[in-house]
């Protein structure tokens, strides 16, 4: 087969779990998968495109395995992806310096398949570091294949398509028989595998040792990972204080411009308060997202998080969770719908069943605009707090998620669930500029989302708060008379700003939005919502941050609450009967309803989907809707019992 | 007595504005697969 003349060539990238695949995957295609430090974060195949002057490069990234002959569902898509009729043409075959030996059966696999291959060699560096030094011109020269050298993942990402695909070369191997494969091994490795600097080696496992003895502690490991994330929650609160006023003054100025501009009427409510105010309210909170994700990132890097994955499994294996389902409820943090699709990876369906049923229980970036909102109400100015109710939140979704799980294995899915075998990283120093691309990328998702479906809703919320119209009651009409009879000119401003925020509660109340909104009350009134908090509960449905940008267009923004900040215009706000809109009691018992509630139709699609049934996507909603108003409901009255309002 | 402003071109600009940003919110929806979490990497 000539690769050379070919317009489309087909190539796979395989190699065992967290060697660096997603990183030369997105390196080859310019693609942005998130790469983490642990395994089994790719579940799935996934595809990417490059195009060099003439020639297109289509990448697959496959899912890392040990070995194609396994019987686990990462080895079988694997499987059926080499084997396929458009089966990949040229191969590119990761393998960690880190771990050779373990690499190499995979590696046998690949080159007794004759399909043209490369080899990257990853992490040569800290294995280095790590007492030994691969070889790799003898490397090459053994395997008869080319091989290239990537020492850490910024080299990794320098790796050109094109050479990558001009190197591949079709092995002549020929050790296809077990003991043939186990001295080809033993020989490879006493060939390459070379010995740096024993003493300095063994002091960085013994110290790496002896950090995990701490960090996977069953007590001290839970404490000290409860204590780092309250510390990153609480940087979070405080270091995104400022950046949070400048976008809301930035929004404020822009709504005042606009309204400076233009003649009141129904185009300019609609920029003013549908647009500005809703996308605004959501976009507000992008520092803290920003901050967020770097924190955790930069976490992450160091290779801690693996070790929290493996206190984790001890704590999760009594309630029937597999360890495998500790990498898609630690995804489920970012979003619960490719966490839902990685649980293809567990092998048994009880194990995955239930995995699916509790991954939407863990606190999702969609919900920190709402943390962030209440949290603010119940504890202004305090970020100390302010962080440690984030946490008690992200624990609450995490115990309901664990809890749940024990009953889906006691009543539904019974049977014992299966161990897990993982792979710890080393610890590494975390790479500042990789921290922020990830933060970055979340961004970047959280702005596109806020300027796409967010702004979408906030349209039509706009559209159904502000019609059918109602004409100007008798009390409106009497206190607009009053202000033109009033000379003192303070007064007079005061008294139309009195009216014309009537106008807007009685308009909206008598909108679709607000019939709507009358009609959920009784059902949400026990968790603390009224009518207009109802309005934004139900709109939250489509995507749950459409929260707060719903207050933002309910409430709207009229000319004597533009330059306050979204927290404070919120804070401000009343209910028909003059009380705060959001008082201690509902902010708390809203809460804790936003933790647990299922409220994410396109997750409820995915779990119908990935479950196999629309049954187990009505369970889970009836099943966390439950929950959610049972312990809002009690959370509150356990503030008003407290005597908080 | 609530009523539609139909006399007022702004109530049928803000309107069409409106009928247009459903149907893009349920073109995207049936677009994207992934619903408003499209924009999630499909790990």
């Amino acid at each position: 087969m000539d690769l050379a003349a070919q317009a489309t060539i087909r190539m796979a990238i395989v190699g065992n779990p967290n060697v660096g695949k997603t990183t030369l995957f997105n390196a080859l295609v310019r693609g942005s998968s998130r790469v983490t430090n642990h395994p089994g974060s790719t579940a799935n195949a996934v595809e990417g495109e490059c195009r060099h002057s003439t020639k297109t490069l289509r990448v697959t990234d496959l899912p890392g395995t040990y070995s194609l002959q396994l019987d686990l569902p990462e080895a079988d898509l694997c499987r059926l992806h080499l084997q396929q009729e458009e089966a990949p043409e040229v191969l590119c075959c990761v393998i960690d310096a880190m771990g050779l030996g373990r690499n190499l059966k995979l590696l046998a696999e690949v080159l007794a398949m004759r399909i043209p291959l490369v080899v990257v060699v990853t992490k040569t560096e800290e294995a280095k570091l790590r007492g030994q030094r691969i070889d790799i011109a003898a490397l090459e020269e053994y395997l008869g294949v080319p091989v290239v050298e990537a020492a850490h993942k910024s080299m990794v990402r320098k790796l050109d398509p094109v050479s990558l695909l001009e190197k591949a070369r079709v092995a002549h191997f020929n050790a296809e028989d077990p003991q043939a494969f186990r001295h080809w091994r033993t020989e490879l490795q006493a060939r390459v595998s070379l010995p740096v600097n024993p003493r300095r080696a063994k002091l960085r496992r013994q110290r790496d040792d002896r950090l995990d003895r701490v960090f996977t502690h069953p007590v001290i490991g839970v404490v000290i990972f409860s204590v780092a994330m309250s510390l990153i929650f609480g940087s979070v609160f405080w270091l995104a204080q400022t950046p949070m006023e400048w976008i809301d003054g930035f929004f404020g100025v822009v709504a005042q411009s606009l309204s400076a501009r233009m003649d009141q009427g129904p185009v300019h409510d609609l920029l003013v308060d549908g647009v500005i105010g809703g996308v605004s309210g959501t976009l507000v909170f992008l520092p803290q997202i920003l901050m967020l994700f770097f924190l955790v990132s930069l976490l992450e890097e160091t290779g801690y998080l693996a070790r929290a994955a493996f206190v984790a499994d001890r704590w999760l294996r009594p309630f029937g969770l597999p360890g495998h389902a500790f990498v898609p409820l630690l995804s489920s943090h970012a979003c619960a719908i490719p966490a839902i699709m990685s649980t293809r990876l567990i092998p048994d369906r009880r194990d995955r069943i239930a995995t699916i049923l509790v991954a939407p229980f863990l606190s999702c970036s969609a919900r920190l605009p709402v943390y962030i909102l209440l949290v603010g109400i119940l504890f202004p100015g305090d970020p100390i707090l302010a962080g440690c109710t984030f946490v008690g939140c992200y624990l609450l979704g995490a115990f309901a998620a664990v809890a749940s799980a024990g009953l889906v294995r006691v009543l539904l899915v019974p049977g014992a669930s299966m161990p897990m075998v993982m792979d710890l990283p080393p610890y590494r120093i975390p790479s500042v500029p990789e921290a922020a691309r990830i933060a970055m990328e979340r961004g970047w998702s959280f702005l596109t989302r806020a300027g796409s479906v967010i702004l979408l809703i906030c349209i039509l919320l706009w559209w159904m708060s502000s019609y059918p119209a109602t004409p100007e009651s008798s009390n409106v009409v009497a206190l607009r008379s009053a202000s033109q009879i009033q000379v003192d000119p303070a007064l007079a401003a005061e008294i139309t700003a009195q009216a014309d925020a009537l106008a807007l509660r009685e308009s909206a109340a008598a909108s679709y939005a607000g019939q709507m909104g009358k009609w959920m009350e009784p059902v949400l009134a026990p968790v603390g919502a009224d009518w207009q908090l109802s309005v934004a509960v139900m709109a939250s449905f489509a995507a749950r941050e459409v929260f707060v940008s719903s207050l933002n267009v309910l409430l709207g923004v009229s000319e004597d609450v533009e330059d306050q900040t979204t927290l404070e215009r919120v804070r401000s706000s009343t209910r028909d009967d003059g009380s705060p809109l959001l008082p201690l009691s509902s902010a708390g018992g809203l809460l804790v309803f936003y933790v647990l509630a299922m409220q994410c139709m396109p997750t409820l699609a995915v779990t119908r989907r990935e479950a196999g049934g629309i049954r187990w996507a009505l369970l889970q909603f009836g099943w966390m809707t439950l929950w959610a108003w049972v312990l809002g409901t009690l959370t509150r009255s356990m503030l008003l019992w407290f005597g908080v309002a | 007595m609530s009523f539609f402003p139909i006399e007022d071109p702004q109530f049928w600009i803000v309107t069409m504005v409106t009928v247009g940003a459903v149907i893009v919110f349920f073109w995207r929806r049936k677009g994207g697969g992934g619903g408003s979490c499209k924009d999630c990497p499909e790990r």
